[in-house]
């Protein structure tokens, strides 16, 4: 007997209506988007279980027999099932080393964020805009001697002074497709790629770059929320 | 499964055997279940063995599951709006807009852009509608490139990432401008091609479709749009996902040495990130040593076309339409761009 292609239409729908819902109410949105797209998941939630929904009352009202479900349906609908197998492969992985070697390097200037409340603050993205922007350094009192406090991931980076390696974490504005990673060289050698750290110490120049010269360095587990936003 | 009736041509190319058992071989329940079960099976193989764990696959699916989440819902607002055109709008508003002279409809449609405040994947399904329904295929076109590169929302969100003040307004402006010249130009080059020599045909029966205005007619065709558009978008971000995750970005980078190049290397960065337009004004602003000219091609070209946009094109339109559109568009934005780094420097 042949499977009814409204059934099979019905039954995907209804997934992807169940996984928005599932990535709205767990808060977990914003391991794959950006602050400004997060509305897109309660809104898809919504309205995929409504067109749920409908579909299946249409189903159910409808008194003649649907199409049956052909070979190249059966792909189509197999081919929507695989980003929720996508997800389900990785549900804790954020991008990492390798990710930061692939995703850099476009001339990628950052855009100048609001600077921090207090220097001490200083994030990743100032202490990147304050190696090229006086103004903003000196407006965020980011300079020689600051002490700061960052937590983040060792990049196995070779773009960094001499006896340096690059602490970094990803940027997002839109969703991980434009994730940037930011990276802040630390005074250090003999950490493997992608251990999360939180280094306190104080920064130095090294040429046109600040590097933080460490009195603490403690590997520490990945954050909840491993990406930060550009706040523009 | 079983095989409907479709009988085969004597002396037909296999590969036309294989298309059309492809397209009407009917799957039993059975079988159905038997497929459904293999790929959980294989989703559990992939994760036990650990295969999804490197940092290139890792990296591939992490990409690729933020774009199709991110695309997905508006591919959905475009079926909503599809199939309201589908249901509610009666036919005769269509036939009135049809006979309007393409040189009135062509400019109207680009303007008609600003009231669809949606990114690109949602204007493609409306666009297949507007001109199944009698809308001239070169005014449809023109909409569907004008509407996720003019619409307020984008426009908005083009002044915010540019900080507001001239520089915002010279982006907004040049954005507006090169969009609705990019969007008629791409309009004009479908010339006087009927629907039926744009459209391809879908696999979906048109007589399966609910034709009443009811509520179910209307479920049936936003499911139908939303899962037709949909898969094309998984396979456009399974593209850019792999290109992202194995092609260094610096290698783009260094081709943007003159104002053409530098014009020429966003707009394959634009290609290849498949960004949603509602945001990528961030990510155009943040390229500040490429110049507002190169910018502005980021800008223009990414809505118009894209990794995901050129299968979801190949899928809606037939084979010539995507090389069409690209040899009208992209001279005309480089163009564009290297005019308005003149003015505006």
């Amino acid at each position: 007997m042949s499977v009814d292609a409204r059934i099979a239409r019905g039954g995907v729908l209804g997934l992807w209506a169940a996984f928005f819902l599932v990535l709205w109410a767990s808060g977990t949105a914003d391991r794959y988007l950006g602050p400004r797209t997060q509305w897109i998941v309660p809104f898809g939630a919504v309205v995929l279980a409504l067109a749920t929904i409908a579909y299946a009352y249409g189903y159910l009202r409808s008194r003649h027999a649907g199409p049956n479900l052909t070979l190249r349906e059966a792909a189509s609908l197999f081919a929507l099932l695989v980003p929720l197998a996508a997800v389900s492969l990785v549900p804790h992985a954020a991008l990492g080393s390798y990710a930061a070697s692939r995703k850099g390097g476009i001339g990628f200037a950052f855009v100048r964020p609001q600077a921090p409340s207090k220097p001490s603050e200083a994030s990743f993205l100032d202490i990147r805009v304050a190696e090229g922007d006086s103004g903003f350094a000196a407006q965020a009192g980011i300079k020689p001697g600051l002490r700061v406090r960052l937590l983040g991931f060792v990049v196995g980076s070779k773009d960094v002074p001499p006896g340096t390696f690059d602490l970094a974490r990803f940027y997002i504005a839109c969703c991980i497709a434009d994730a940037e990673a930011v990276g802040v060289p630390v005074v250090g050698y003999g950490f493997t790629p992608n251990t999360w750290l939180e280094v306190t110490g104080s920064l130095t120049r090294r040429g046109k770059r600040f590097v933080v010269v460490p009195d603490k360095v403690t590997p520490v587990r990945a954050p909840k929320q491993p990406y930060l936003s550009f706040q523009t | 499964m079983d095989r409907t009736l479709a009988v085969p041509a004597r002396g037909e190319p296999a590969w036309r055997r294989l298309t059309r058992a492809w397209e009407t071989t009917t799957v039993s329940e059975t079988a159905f279940g038997r497929l459904l079960g293999l790929f959980v099976l294989l989703v559990i193989v992939v994760s036990a063995a650990g295969l999804a764990h490197g940092a290139v696959a890792q990296t591939f699916l992490l990409i690729f599951s933020s774009i199709v989440i991110e695309a997905l819902p508006f591919i959905l607002v475009g079926a909503l709006a599809s199939a309201a055109i589908a249901v509610f709008l009666p036919e005769r508003a269509f036939g009135s807009i049809a006979r309007l002279p393409l040189a009135l409809q062509i400019p109207c449609a680009a303007l008609g852009g600003f009231a669809f405040p949606v990114c690109e994947c949602g204007s493609v399904p409306v666009a297949r509608r507007l001109i199944a329904r009698g809308v001239h295929p070169g005014a449809g076109v023109t909409f569907m490139l004008a509407a996720p590169v003019i619409n307020p929302v984008v426009l908005a969100s083009t002044w915010v990432a540019y900080g507001g003040h001239l520089r915002a307004a010279e982006m907004v402006g040049g954005r507006a401008s090169l969009g609705l010249l990019a969007a008629a130009a791409g309009g004009l080059a479908i010339g006087r091609t009927r629907s039926a020599e744009l459209l391809r045909p879908r696999a979906t029966a048109h007589a399966e479709h609910d034709h009443s205005r009811s509520p179910a007619a209307f479920s049936s065709h936003l499911v139908s749009d939303f899962l037709f558009m949909g898969k094309f978008i998984v396979l456009g971000a399974a593209l850019s996902a792999f290109v992202q995750a194995t092609v260094p970005q610096s290698l783009i980078a260094k081709l943007g040495g003159t104002p053409v190049l530098a014009a020429l290397s966003l707009m394959a960065v634009a290609y290849v990130l498949s960004l949603c337009s509602e945001a990528d004004a961030f990510i155009a602003a943040s390229f500040t040593s490429f110049t507002p000219g190169a910018q502005l091609a980021f800008l223009v070209l990414g809505p118009i076309a894209d990794m995901k946009l050129t299968v979801l094109y190949s899928a809606t339109f037939r084979g010539w339409f995507v090389p069409r559109l690209l040899l009208a568009t992209v001279p005309l934005i480089v163009a564009g761009s290297l005019v308005f780094g003149v003015i505006i420097r």
